[in-house]
């Protein structure tokens, strides 16, 4: 299959472009909050003792084969799910390092956090990188399949037009 | 499939990840005041000990020890707005005698026990550990309040502790020492204490250190 990088100027791409930061934004953000919970399930709401991978693993499915819907293409995909994880990783660093912003707080070291941070997510963040580009397929394949409007009726319409104007 | 049906199937996909995000956001603000909390309790958590020494002894002429007692209490405050829960406390008590003819400030002891008077000559004086207190038992703090722990060290003869058998024997040996040299003995109290804040992930073991809290105490002169 063959890449190309997509002119994100272009005329027409804006749109497209817009999408992809709402959804590295929410669900950047979801994927972030939940990376931050499979690793520290304890000082998470709601909070448990444990947390199951399999969340994780469904969410990452839901997100995959949202944005092959919405993206439609798999160069968009790919920026897509690049988005998804950069903003994830930079939302669970936050998280993390959330302490450092309250005032009583403020003199904590918040640069050595979001590295630990990095270093424990680091492994998640790779698994949805890849798990998000993977299913990005099977959504594509669903919207051709089945979102995208039959374009029979339309080509039937043309075909007639043309055998009048012979 | 036609247009207006794959547009509303496109627009539940913007509202799923919208709810999502929105469920999300709501546990993220609880974790982070959670946390933050967390990292309050960890970093403004003080303990404040003190301890009060006393010698007996055995009659008037103050010949022998009978034995020694040392009351320990120790303060835990609690800033943050979560109930604390401190486990696995340790109290480690040594005394030591530090004569007072080597003419050595306050500022002369090491951590090591090592002594070094101004002309530069190192004297070693061996710690008798008087007393060492383990327990799993759990405090409880309540947000923004504080806790005192009473702890009463008693090293005396026939007690079940061999040790302290072993500690009164030295005391004595000290104290005989210095009444026949006409020398005032000065005592070393070193005590230290260690909790743990009840928070830490079990798995993560490089974030436990950073939830002990460890308090040591000061001089002391009987």
């Amino acid at each position: 299959m063959k890449f190309e990088v997509p002119n994100i100027l272009a005329t027409g791409k804006v749109n497209i472009l817009l999408k992809i930061i709402a959804l590295s934004i929410f669900s950047g953000f979801s994927l972030g909050y939940l990376i931050f919970y499979s690793i520290f399930p304890e000082l998470s709401a709601p909070f448990q003792n444990e947390f199951s991978s399999l969340y994780l693993i469904l969410v990452l499915v839901i997100i995959g084969i949202i944005i092959g819907i919405l993206l439609e293409e798999i160069e968009w995909c790919l920026v897509g799910t690049l988005g998804i994880v950069a903003s994830a990783a930079l939302f669970s660093s936050l998280i993390f390092s959330s302490p450092g912003m309250s005032g009583e707080l403020i003199s904590l070291d918040v640069s050595s956090d979001i590295f630990m941070m990095i270093r424990l997510s680091l492994p998640h963040a790779i698994m949805s990188f890849i798990v998000i580009f993977l299913i990005s397929f099977f959504g594509i394949h669903l919207n051709d399949t089945y979102l995208t409007p039959d374009p029979r009726p339309f080509k039937e319409w043309e075909d007639r037009n043309e055998e009048r104007s012979e | 499939m036609n247009e207006r049906s794959s547009s509303r199937i496109r627009k539940f996909c913007w509202a799923f990840i919208i709810s999502i995000f929105l469920v999300t956001m709501t546990f993220s603000i609880m974790t982070m005041d959670n946390y933050t909390q967390i990292a309050k309790a960890k970093h403004l958590t003080t303990v404040e000990l003190d301890m009060e020494p006393e010698i007996f002894y055995v009659d008037d002429n103050q010949d022998d020890i009978d034995h020694v007692t040392v009351l320990a209490s120790f303060t835990i405050s609690n800033p943050s707005n979560m109930r604390l829960s401190i486990w696995t406390l340790s109290c480690l008590v040594y005394l030591r005698d530090l004569p007072a003819e080597n003419g050595l400030n306050a500022s002369r002891a090491s951590r090591d026990l090592t002594i070094k008077t101004s002309d530069g000559v190192q004297y070693y004086y061996g710690a008798l550990k008087a007393y060492e207190f383990y327990t799993d038992k759990v405090i409880h703090i309540e947000p923004n309040s504080n806790v005192t722990e009473y702890l009463m060290l008693e090293v005396g003869l026939g007690d079940r502790d061999v040790n302290d058998d072993r500690t009164l024997m030295v005391l004595n040996d000290i104290h005989d020492h210095s009444s026949e040299n006409d020398l005032e003995l000065e005592w070393y109290g070193y005590a230290r204490l260690i909790i743990f804040i009840d928070d830490i992930p079990k798995e993560y073991g490089a974030l436990s250190d950073s939830h002990v809290i460890i308090r040591e105490a000061r001089w002391w002169s009987l």
